[in-house]
């Protein structure tokens, strides 16, 4: 049998225990992050103990495998958990609240669309063959910032619904000396004015929506 | 329980995580990490939670009023306080019908299996 050095073994222990500590802590980080998917009522409550619990079962898993098992069975299962909690908090809301939230996440989910929308057309216009500093780089970068409040305004509805009414204006100016520019003898400076609040409408509604469905209702949401 | 009394109880029968759920802190109260082993160790390895499925499970029962929440005296192992959970007498009588019901249904299996089987 060939003799090995403790010293190298306890060595190599260290370095594989510091290792998996700091996947441990990542991976607990990544579930924090996760968490905030819950509504906030939940996560008042329970938030420190599923982290806690989470941390726990993770330290308590034998090896690679059990880490894997661990952070696989709770991926499956949080979408799920994540849909039933906030289904539970919505029954116990009253009904003005029921319908508030309901517009909340309608609007969500639509700005969520334009998100997509705009990305998809920044992404169009952003590769090599598109001479974008040439043709509207004020629009463009109104456009990334519409993308970005949008973004913002899905978790902090009211400086992003702010923002959102910002970029959309910045858009719709954009579009307007744009156009103005480039083809005001041929449409009229009406008409021009015009496509700009066309464009600028759908953030101006967005943002306003945003900010006013973040206000606190008037209401005390009733605890679990 | 007598039979009319069971049959007051509401949200029978229960779902098999839930029966354990309540099983593990009847004797005392438990944190969720606690509860998590001993449902495990109850169901034979059967029933493996999730943290989130646990503690949609916990939410759910609080809102019932079957367990409650208290301070526990042990902090966790990050310092932060810890809560245990404890049966209300509610939830006894909750589990108590359920017990009833299931052996209930176990005769009844029994029975029939008898007469059949002469």
């Amino acid at each position: 049998m060939k003799w090995k050095n403790p010293t190298n073994k306890m060595q190599v222990d260290v370095k594989i225990r510091g290792r998996r500590m700091k996947i441990e802590r990542l991976l607990t980080y990544i579930y924090a992050a996760l968490l905030h998917f819950y509504p906030a009522a939940f996560r008042t409550i329970f938030f420190d103990e599923m982290l806690d619990n989470f941390s726990v079962m993770l330290h308590h898993s034998a090896d690679f495998l059990g880490l894997v098992v661990v952070v696989g069975r709770e991926l499956c299962d949080l979408p799920l958990n994540i849909c039933q909690a906030h289904w539970q908090i919505y029954k116990q809301l009253s009904q003005p609240l029921r319908r508030r939230k309901r517009i909340q996440w309608v609007v969500r989910i639509f700005g969520g669309l334009i998100i997509y929308l705009l990305i998809s057309i920044l992404s169009l216009i952003l590769t090599p063959f598109y001479n974008v500093y040439a043709e509207a780089v004020p629009f463009v970068i109104a456009l990334v910032l519409a993308t970005v409040s949008m973004i913002i305004a899905l978790y902090w509805g009211r400086v992003g619904g702010l923002l959102t009414i910002a970029s959309g204006a910045a858009i719709g100016c954009c579009m307007t000396l744009y156009l103005y520019v480039m083809a005001v003898t041929q449409i009229g400076v009406v008409a021009t004015v015009l496509i700009g609040f066309i464009w600028a409408l759908p953030f101006l509604i967005f943002g306003i929506l945003f900010y006013e469905l973040s206000k606190p209702p008037k209401q005390r949401i009733i605890p679990v | 329980m007598s039979e009319k009394q069971t049959s007051k109880v509401n949200g029978l029968p229960l779902t098999e995580a839930t029966f354990f759920i309540l099983l593990s802190i009847s004797r005392k109260p438990k944190h969720g990490y606690a509860i998590l082993k001993d449902v495990e160790a109850l169901s034979n390895g059967r029933i493996r939670f999730s943290t989130g499925t646990l503690y949609g499970a916990i939410s759910r029962l609080l809102e019932q009023n079957w367990i409650e929440q208290i301070d526990s005296n042990q902090p966790a192992d990050t310092g932060r306080p810890r809560k245990d959970y404890a049966l209300t007498a509610y939830g006894h009588s909750v589990m108590d019908a359920e017990i009833l019901r299931l052996e209930s249904v176990l005769a009844s299996a029994r029975m029939h299996l008898e007469e059949t089987h002469g």
